[in-house]
């Protein structure tokens, strides 16, 4: 299978860790006002 | 460019960056849904997200979508987990102390009852059983979001997660008409109303969109009602991962070796959804203190901006056509689940709140 992989030279990552850093930056911006000026 | 396969992103070493191009269109598509579907709301009185939700389906099930921008629209999954993130916020330990110890019973009681009677009407009616499993979390817990949560702890198709999604959806939106009707031709008060429509209906846009319509009043008993049943999503959910981490191993069920108890917590850490805690984490610090009355409206508004994108993409990810193949028995049974659940929690309120 590892052989395969490096065939093909395949990486993964995972959706939830991408939503967590996303999660996270987001939440540091709106902790220091940045996002308050959107017209949401 | 990069391919979304079960929850995870799949690229050629070396091409990190165009690996987010889905992303990028995916949220580009969103967005040009999610705009129109905000201004279009404003004159309707209706969800935005329904309105994403419906514009989404239009446009997968008339002009069709290219297969590169259904791998795109696959990516809603990310907006709706950091929306779940985000509604951590606007929870804190003083939604349980409006409550009441006799609030946190009946949502305790409401759980447990709807969880048991979708999984037996399911049973009686010979229904798939991970789509039993999905509807039982979404019609107990808190909609669109459990169903989310759960797909991959118990490892349910995609076609049924949106089966189970759509559904919650229609129930959600008959609501929104049906119970403020009701709560008047009855003459109800605002709190009875307002702890019925959170305890009861499934999906948070709904419960708390419906407690608005009713009242400025009772909309804030619905929204503690609704918020307080949402924090049991991450319990609810660990209980289906060790479930199924049971049947599994179900040779291990009853040994407790320090070997077996490692591999049950590698598997629950592996099958366990991580925004979950994340979500715990943002409770914690929004009950702490931790943001300031303006960072929870800026928070209020990205989650309901990240749920309006998501719902797009849930749209355009339906095929109307695959659930229509799977038949109306899951829908006869939703709806049964969910008059009975109304009829039992109004009962139940009008008792401990009459």
């Amino acid at each position: 299978m590892d052989g395969i992989r490096d065939k093909i030279k395949v990486r993964k990552v995972k959706l939830e860790w991408m939503v967590l850093v996303l999660a996270s930056t987001l939440a540091i911006l709106v902790k220091f006002g940045i996002l308050k000026f959107i017209p949401w | 460019m990069g391919q979304i396969v079960n929850g995870t992103l799949i690229y050629q070493r070396g091409n990190l960056w165009r690996a987010f191009i889905p992303f990028a269109i995916g949220f580009l598509i969103f967005l040009a849904i999610a705009l129109p579907a905000k201004k279009f709301s404003n004159f309707v009185h209706l969800s935005p997200m329904i309105i994403a939700l419906i514009i989404g389906m239009i446009i997968r099930n008339t002009i069709g979508l290219p297969l590169f921008l259904l791998n795109s629209a696959g990516t809603y999954e990310l907006w709706h987990n950091i929306g779940i993130i985000f509604l951590g916020s606007q929870v804190t330990f003083h939604h349980f102390a409006g409550l009441g110890g006799k609030g946190v019973l009946l949502v305790l009681f409401e759980i447990a009852m709807a969880l048991a009677l979708v999984t037996f009407l399911a049973k009686a009616f010979d229904l798939p059983r991970k789509l039993s499993q999905l509807m039982a979390l979404g019609i107990s817990v808190c909609g669109v979001a459990s169903i989310m949560g759960s797909v991959r702890v118990i490892d349910a198709e995609e076609e049924d997660a949106s089966y189970a999604i759509t559904l919650i959806l229609i129930f959600g939106a008959t609501a929104l008409v049906l119970y403020p009707f009701l709560g008047h031709l009855f003459g109800m008060g605002d709190r009875i109303f307002g702890f019925w429509a959170g305890m009861s209906i499934g999906n948070t846009a709904e419960a708390v969109g419906t407690g608005l319509i009713y009242s400025d009043s009772a909309v804030k008993y619905a929204t503690i009602a609704k918020l307080c049943r949402n924090i049991f999503l991450g319990p609810v959910i660990l209980f289906y991962a060790i479930t199924r981490e049971w049947e599994s191993f179900p040779e291990s069920k009853f040994s407790f070796s320090p070997y077996l108890l490692w591999c049950r917590v590698k598997f629950l850490g592996l099958k366990f959804p991580k925004f979950v805690i994340a979500f715990l984490i943002f409770f914690l610090l929004s009950s702490f203190g931790v943001f300031t009355e303006s960072n929870i409206s800026t928070l209020n508004n990205l989650y309901k901006w990240c749920f309006v994108l998501a719902f797009a993409g849930i749209g355009l990810r339906t095929d109307i056509k695959a659930l229509i193949q799977k038949g109306f028995k899951p829908f006869f049974v939703g709806i049964g689940a969910e008059i009975l659940i109304s009829v039992i929690m109004l009962s139940l309120v009008y008792v401990c709140y009459g």
